[in-house]
């Protein structure tokens, strides 16, 4: 007999395994079922979820959590820290180095440094208003603003001066002539040689370069308008003197001891404002009307470091008022704004740094006007001016010193 | 992702009409967190899950805590698709994945067993009701086994799922000539092992009729 069987093709195979395959799993889908949802149910808990009611409380409550963390973070840094901007000062490591012009740091609460020629500096922000300078070497003019819990901490050498919101000079020489402080207005704390001392506005101190340096030993002088020893090697800081109406721009004899043509920017480059005043004092009220714009801004500038503000802004006004262009007054509206904010005068200030805004609003101190303008706003109340200031100075400056100011004027809205 | 890309292609034309909008209400269903989606999800792709599995690892496995874990996978990323047509090809990517992981795990099992002279793991029956089926499939089961996962998963794609060459190819990630070279290797093996089986070959030819000619 011969096996006359058929053999089946490739397709008749495939067709009859698909068509077993599936009724195969048709058959058993049912039972499977049943079978994997029960396994399903203990596996799988998120199967047991809670009503969807407390899900999206649940979700809720998250979410306005993790909103809190990204708002009130920031808005936390941005009001328990201190900021500030730094001009004309180039970074070297952690240190601030200023070259041959001044430069300065404007700090988000007011506060602001000026910055002589070649002086080494660092800063660290350590609170709301509180920070740590280190004097590596030059000489600073220090205008603190005072809240109650201000803290500036000033290193030099082995000393150390505590301020809680007053102006003075500070100067370091390293190799040299060690600490000399002399204090414009105020009060400081001076700590680091064995004989904490409070110095008062119109005194100098001098210490030596190191505490065991006893052969120099340090003197607090008077203020310059009582008879004073002569115990400083710089005549011209014991001649720094507050800003007493007796002083104010009356020839005297010091007009004999001014180097006759000074020229002020050296000294002012050199941080030797009272020698400015002195010459300033020397050749009398007509100087206001006579001075050229570069010496009207450097005898102001000087006026505003010593501590004569009054002398100071008319200085300012007589530049704005004889030569009108911004490049010709050097941003006089706006230090004009800024002394007005010193002497507490905001509405006055406000509308100083407005008209600075308004006539340069590239300029240099642009930033500056636009943030210290923005907090005058917020502070007097003016909502709809300091929002819209807010939002200026944030599309103009989103990483400047007042950016988180703003941030928080536009949270408050 | 290309496998996944390749079976949603493959499957987008398969759901039209009801099956088509009872996507579109289950996708929303799964977007809407609505309470009982995972249970409408279930209901509605159990059997396709099923099928796959059952037809890649054979009629004696046992597929249901596999599709279980079909499922949590799904559950827990459901959320992620984007649009209604690809509920069910994810769906059928992710049981794929499943199976093949099944089919690797069962090699490592079963080597396991033969060193360590333990019993072949516990079997199940195929369906009782019809003898001769059940032998049948049971005996293709048999054959497919002796193919290696890639030569199955293209087998079970091209012929058991009707898949092109071509999205076979870029699911496995290999050429079109690799796909089609184990496509045929794996037909091969299994008619030639079908051909020497008498018993076999007469009731596949029996069920499935004259072949078609030309």
């Amino acid at each position: 007999m011969s096996d006359k069987r058929t053999q089946p093709t490739e397709q008749q195979v495939t067709e009859a395994f698909r068509a077993l395959a599936n009724e195969h799993a048709l058959e058993r889908e049912p039972f499977d079922k049943r079978r994997a949802w029960q396994a399903l149910q203990s596996a799988h808990s998120a199967l047991r979820v809670p009503p969807s009611g407390a899900r999206l409380r649940w979700a809720f409550a998250l979410g306005l959590f993790a909103l809190g963390i990204a708002v009130g973070a920031p808005a936390w840094q941005a009001w328990t820290t201190l900021r500030y901007e730094a001009r004309g000062l180039s970074k070297g490591g952690s240190n601030l180095n200023a070259g041959e012009t001044p430069a300065d740091l404007a700090f988000s609460d007011g506060s602001r440094i000026t910055v002589s020629p070649h002086t080494t500096l660092n800063v660290d922000l350590l609170g709301k208003r509180a920070a740590l300078t280190r004097l590596i070497d030059g000489r600073l003019h220090v205008a603190v603003h005072h809240e109650p819990d201000t803290n500036y901490r000033f290193l030099a050498g082995p000393y150390e001066v505590q301020v809680v919101g007053t102006e003075f000079d500070l100067e370091w020489r390293a190799r040299t002539d060690g600490l000399t402080l002399v204090m414009q207005s105020g009060e400081v704390r001076v700590l680091g040689d064995g004989n904490p001392r409070q110095v008062r506005s119109g005194q100098t101190l001098r210490l030596p370069l190191s505490r065991d340096a006893a052969a120099e030993p340090s003197q607090v002088l008077p203020p310059a308008s009582q008879p004073a020893p002569t115990a400083l090697a710089s005549p011209e800081l014991a001649a720094v003197s507050h800003d007493s109406k007796a002083s104010a721009l009356k020839p005297s004899s010091a007009a004999a001891r001014s180097p006759e043509g000074a020229n002020w920017n050296a000294l002012l480059n050199a941080g030797q404002f009272s020698a400015i005043m002195r010459d300033a004092d020397a050749r009398g009220e007509r100087l206001l009307d006579t001075a050229s714009a570069g010496d009207l801004k450097v005898l102001a500038l000087a006026a505003r470091y010593t501590g004569r503000r009054s002398l100071s802004l008319r200085a300012w006004q007589s530049l704005r008022s004889r030569y009108s262009t911004d490049a010709q007054n050097q941003g006089a509206a706006f230090f004009l704004g800024r002394g007005y904010e010193e002497q507490g005068d905001s509405g006055e200030a406000m509308r100083w740094l407005a008209r600075y805004l308004a006539e340069s609003p590239n300029g240099a101190y642009a930033s500056e006007a636009l943030g210290r303008r923005l907090l005058l706003l917020a502070k007097a109340g003016q909502k709809a001016d300091a929002t819209s200031a807010a939002r200026a100075y944030l599309t103009r400056y989103p990483r400047g010193a007042y950016a988180k100011s703003a941030q928080l004027v536009l949270q408050a809205e | 992702m290309m496998y996944a890309s390749s079976v949603a292609r493959y499957l987008s034309s398969k759901p039209a009409g009801q099956s088509a909008l009872r996507e579109e209400d289950l996708h929303q269903a799964i977007t809407n967190n609505e309470g009982d989606w995972q249970r409408r999800a279930f209901d509605e792709y159990h059997r396709l899950v099923h099928g796959l599995l059952s037809k890649t690892l054979g009629p004696r496995s046992e597929v249901a805590d596999l599709a279980g874990d079909v499922f949590v996978i799904f559950f827990a990323n459901a959320q992620r698709i984007r649009q209604a047509s690809a509920v069910r090809s994810y769906l059928v990517s992710i049981t794929m994945n499943v199976a093949r992981r099944e089919l690797r795990a069962r090699r490592r099992r079963s080597l396991l067993h033969t060193l360590i002279g333990w019993p072949r793991e516990a079997e199940r029956e195929a369906s009782p009701d019809d003898p001769k089926a059940k032998a049948a499939l049971l005996q293709l089961g048999r054959i497919v086994e002796e193919l290696s996962p890639d030569e199955r998963a293209a087998f079970v794609l091209h012929s058991l799922e009707n898949m092109p060459v071509a999205d076979i190819a870029a699911a496995l990630g290999v050429s079109e000539s690799t796909a089609k070279r184990r496509v045929r290797r794996a037909n091969e093996h299994i008619l030639k092992r079908v051909r020497r089986n008498a018993l076999l070959a007469d009731y596949l030819v029996a069920r499935s009729g004259p072949p078609n000619v030309g």
